[in-house]
């Protein structure tokens, strides 16, 4: 009697392609992708990760080496939000967890009387919402010395209605020409998986994303709060926790789940303008444990001005307030003492999801700039590209 | 990176784990990834989703493989059943695809010569003529559990190295692959009753 799987084998065996490698261009395909960046759908996605992220592959990373945020390899875009599970002691009254110092609190919610006051602009879902800003970054040679290059301008058009491609810009410095990324818009429920080849790589499921109209963000600071702790939960991120003389990482640290909460409403509040869900964002912020206040931290343009920060695993996430009007100047990442005392240390993160970051060389010193982004203005437009009158 | 490849030109300086390590601090050693299982990935996608789009799961799944390379468990030195479980990955992003391929192999009928020792062609033309319920049970399979059969039939994964690559414990693994089997095995016997049968062990 014949068994099961030889039958199956030579099934398998009649369906293989006649020949052994696959054509010359898929090669060329992986190479070219593992030079140029090569991101997320999700439009500046991890924040300083998203930018850093493009970078992956860039020709002077090999020699250069940056902090490189490596996506792990899950398509898709983002899973099903897990039950929202905010830490403990996230709301007023909730018990022994650390509470917010007056003065963080205080700002925050300043901040959101400021976004209440501001004045919705009108906006076709068809239209485009232009954000102009500079960034700063810094690069880490494997000796350790630290280039900061910046600030770079940089303009965003993100589709209102997340439906249409966007577009990103950079000045790339000295001479160079300016680097254009496209984005790819939920057409559909679809995008591209990435977003450096849209016209030939597999189209995934996706959710419209809206910069600029009521959407799948919140503009309840409960329900943002409940939407960025599930965003945290879905989506883990890790950092190594150092090298070693090979400069290889020698293990990774998880990011809490508070960190990451409060990261992901740095990128929403560059991804998204609309004056009520930056309301609510402020609100959402100021009821995550462990948020400190800062005066006097610079923001990407130079401007000086009183941050909302929050620490852990050697980074310091700063959001910069203009500190009369409290207006929402932008977000710096600076580097910070990494205390690994009771961390727990894992060999490699858990791929499939989230997102590891990788120091090939040392870690930048406490103080220094990891990345710094500053908004500039904001505006409407009709097309991706066009620059406000 | 001359450091880097120096320090990396060690006893164990080509197995996978040391070129993925390499390839974190000098990306263009990633290559050598690619160059090593790029036919057998090529060949189990194209088995699975045939023409075109198998060009873009592999490449996607290099890519994704290549971005994910900080988290490899760099204790495991071969890279197959971590490229096969990424690769398993971008192929359930054309399920559908997929199983209109198997359905319209099931529809299709098959005249074919063949050439070689009486017994081994009349076992041949048996099996080519029980492709159609083969592939329409392919078809019908729950996909996790197609995914375990088709990764140790076409991939040639042992049932470790598929625990591995899906990240399933290895029972999981047995549980699946018995499931699928029973589902091909009624099929064919089914069609002809000598077929389908145990490993003869």
């Amino acid at each position: 009697m014949r068994s099961d799987l030889s039958i199956l084998e030579e099934l398998g065996a009649s369906l293989a392609p006649a020949e052994d490698q696959p054509p010359a261009d898929v090669r060329h395909r992986v190479m070219t992708g593992m030079r140029h960046p090569v991101g997320r759908p999700r439009l500046l996605s991890r924040l300083g990760g998203v930018h850093l992220a493009w970078k992956i592959g860039a020709p002077t990373v090999a020699a250069a080496a940056v902090a490189a945020v490596l996506v792990a390899g899950q398509p898709g875009g983002r899973p099903t939000p897990a039950p929202p599970v905010p830490g403990a002691g996230t709301r007023a009254g909730a018990g022994a967890a650390p509470k917010t110092p007056p003065g963080a609190e205080q700002v925050l919610l300043l901040a959101a009387q400021h976004a209440a006051a501001t004045p919705t602009m009108s906006a076709r879902p068809n239209q485009f919402l232009f954000i102009d800003s500079v960034e700063v970054e810094s690069r880490i040679d494997v000796k350790g010395r630290t280039t900061v290059s910046g600030p770079l301008r940089t303009r965003t058009w993100l589709s209102v209605d997340g439906t249409h491609d966007g577009l990103v810009t950079q000045e790339a410095g000295s001479g160079k020409a300016p680097t254009r990324t496209h984005l790819d818009g939920c057409k559909n429920g679809r995008q591209a998986e990435t977003i450096d080849r849209p016209e030939t790589t597999p189209k995934v499921a996706c959710t419209p994303e809206p910069a600029y109209r009521p959407g799948r963000v919140p503009t309840d600071a409960d329900d943002l709060l409940a939407y960025v702790y599930s965003v945290a939960a879905a989506e883990p991120e890790w950092v190594s926790a150092g090298a070693g003389k090979d400069r290889m990482p020698t293990g990774f640290v998880r990011l809490s789940d508070d960190q990451r909460a409060f990261s992901e409403i740095a990128e929403m509040l560059y991804k998204n303008h609309l004056p009520a869900v930056q309301q609510a964002a402020f609100l959402a912020a100021s009821r995550i444990p462990g948020v400190q206040l800062r005066h006097n931290a610079t923001d990407a343009a130079g401007r000086v001005g009183v941050a909302v920060t929050r620490t852990e695993a050697g980074a310091r996430q700063e959001l910069v307030f203009n500190p009369t009007t409290y207006q929402y100047l932008g977000h710096n990442i600076i580097a910070a003492e990494f205390d690994l005392a009771g961390a727990k240390v894992v060999r490699s993160p858990n791929i499939g999801k989230g997102s590891a970051e990788f120091w090939p060389g040392p870690r930048p010193k406490p103080g220094a700039v990891i990345y710094k982004s500053a908004l500039l203005r904001i505006a409407i437009v009709d097309k991706a590209g066009q620059r406000p009158g | 990176m001359a450091a880097v490849t120096r320090a990396a030109a060690g006893t164990d300086a080509d197995t996978d784990a040391a070129v993925i390590r390499a390839s974190l601090a000098d990306p263009d050693r990633f290559a050598l990834i690619y160059d090593r299982y790029a036919a057998r990935l090529y060949r189990y996608a194209y088995q699975r989703v045939g023409p075109g789009i198998a060009d873009d799961v592999v490449a996607e799944a290099f890519l994704a493989a290549f971005r994910g390379r900080a988290s490899y468990d760099l204790d495991r030195q071969d890279a197959r059943p971590w490229l096969f479980g990424i690769l398993t990955r971008e192929v359930a992003a054309h399920q559908r695809r997929e199983q209109a391929r198997y359905r319209a192999l099931a529809r299709s009928t098959h005249e074919t010569v063949q050439d070689g020792p009486a017994d081994q062609v009349a076992a041949r033309v048996a099996a080519g003529a029980a492709r159609g319920p083969l592939a329409d049970a392919l078809a019908g399979l729950a996909p996790r559990d197609r995914d375990v059969l088709l990764l140790v039939a076409w991939g040639q994964l042992s049932y470790d190295e598929v625990a591995d690559a899906l990240d399933i414990p290895p029972g999981t693994v047995a549980s699946r692959l018995n499931r699928a089997r029973r589902k091909v095995r009624k099929v064919l016997s089914e069609f002809d009753p000598t077929m389908g049968g145990d490993d003869e062990i």
